[in-house]
């Protein structure tokens, strides 16, 4: 049997498919030694991203082009409807703007009156997605902003619209995000009107769940759902999606924002919530 | 016995532009496109250059590449390490078999052995995902991802058929 580096008359040690099948049982060891969730394994995934961004954007780049082409077509082709639509929703935005002062004005009386805690403005900053990890095992993406630029573990991740997701980990240049519909993604949350608190929970699919529910739990269909600021990890309000309920009458979130249009992302660069144990004095 | 008449640069080319070839897929397959569709499943694209490369590579460096981007692919699509160096190296494996049934093999030949292989490996990731990962992935979204490789496997042929071409691989590797 012929192997690798042999002229005629020696003799090999090892063939072709005896390394092959080295590499296999090394590939096995690996598989069954290595911990799955190691820190050391997380921050080298992160490292990697960090390094391949560039090759990402370049790989992407043809295809970014073509997707922009495209949509520079069907915006022109839609440009009278997209006019007649965009005055429409301006009109509605002013009229929401008068009602959103008059309720930040008496929001300011009441914290004052509660000695409630003032909390930040979250800064936020703007990231692109350089890759989709999404398969049928997990539902991350990678951003092009890292630790240089504020970003740390936990931060809410917004699309245009609502809540997508939160970071999981952090490299210098890069960040991983863990989508809402991820089976590791819990996120607590809490109805708009009803302040019935829950979880959402992904479950690998395209909408995440509520878990956690109480029992008697009221709700009603197409309830807004917004981030409880439980945990202290994101902000209190972040809008998340609407409620709905499956074929099953099991309740599922339809989230703001489709994923699979996500080309840029807000990053949430909350800092922790203040207790508000601790008696603070509003201004 | 390996008989080949290939020129050195020609031989080098049949082993690294795979590889690249392989590289360039990994990263493809992140590429943010849209789709929730394209998510469900995973469409082994980078079997098509490793068939070749099992057919027409000789020395180590093709097993231990391929063990390699094993690793890089795990680490690009969060799988923990080994799952997919090992699944590539059992196709590699088992394409390495067939060098002699598909030596002077006609295209069809060639393309029946491959979606046979594809299939198979499609099995055993299901399997694996199954033993290994907390999810178990759809069995018809694994065999559709399967399906589409080997749909694919004519388009990408013409792209490395140019580099089988005056060389004559038989016997064992």
């Amino acid at each position: 049997m012929a192997g690798f580096g042999a002229r005629k008359g020696e003799k090999r040690l090892l063939t072709g498919t005896g390394i092959a099948f080295i590499c296999a049982l090394l590939a096995l060891l690996l598989l069954f030694v290595l911990p799955k969730n190691d820190p050391l394994i997380v921050d080298l995934r992160q490292k990697s991203f960090d390094v391949l961004m560039p090759v990402f954007q370049l790989v992407a780049w043809p295809f970014e082009q073509i997707r922009e082409a495209g949509e520079n077509m069907t915006e022109l082709m839609d440009l009278r409807e997209q006019n007649a639509a965009l005055l429409v929703e301006n009109q509605l935005l002013r009229e929401n703007i008068e009602t959103l002062t008059r309720d930040s004005a008496l929001l300011s009386q009441y914290r004052q009156l509660l000695s409630m805690p003032i909390e930040t403005d979250a800064k936020v900053i703007g990231a692109r997605v350089v890759a989709d990890l999404r398969s049928p095992f997990v539902k991350t993406l990678v951003v092009n902003r890292g630790q240089a630029d504020g970003v740390a573990l936990g931060q809410a991740v917004m699309g245009g619209r609502g809540l997508v997701g939160r970071v999981i980990s952090v490299g210098a240049r890069s960040s991983r995000v863990l989508l809402a519909t991820d089976l590791n993604s819990h996120i607590p949350v809490v109805t708009l009107s009803g302040n019935v608190r829950a979880i959402l929970s992904g479950r690998n699919e395209s909408q995440p769940m509520l878990t956690f529910l109480p029992r008697k739990a009221e709700m009603q269909n197409a309830e807004t759902i917004i981030t409880s600021g439980d945990g202290g990890e994101m902000p209190i309000g972040l809008p998340v999606g609407k409620l709905a309920l499956d074929e099953k009458g099991t309740p599922f979130v339809q989230l703001h924002d489709d994923l699979d249009q996500l080309v840029h992302v807000r990053l949430v660069l909350s800092e922790s919530v203040p207790d508000v144990s601790t008696p603070v004095r509003g201004r | 016995m390996v008989v080949s008449t290939t020129e050195p640069t020609r031989r080098f080319l049949q082993t690294w532009v795979p590889l690249l070839a392989i590289f360039v897929l990994i990263v493809a397959e992140h590429v943010p496109l849209g789709g929730d569709w394209l998510t469900s499943m995973d469409i082994g694209f980078v079997f098509v250059p490793m068939f070749f490369l099992a057919r027409y590579s000789e020395g180590p460096v093709a097993p231990i590449a391929i063990l390699l981007l094993g690793v890089f692919k795990d680490i690009t699509s969060e799988t923990p390490i080994g799952f997919w160096s090992f699944l590539f190296c059992v196709f590699f494996i088992l394409a390495l078999g067939q060098r002699q049934l598909l030596y002077n093999a006609a295209f069809n030949t060639v393309w029946v052995t491959f979606g046979f292989l594809c299939f198979l490996i499609y099995a055993v990731f299901y399997v694996a995902a199954v033993l290994s990962l907390s999810v178990a992935p759809s069995f018809g979204a694994t065999m559709l991802g399967a399906l589409l490789t080997v749909l694919a496997f004519p388009l990408f042929n013409v792209a490395f058929d140019w580099l089988s071409q005056d060389d004559h691989p038989h016997g064992a590797y």
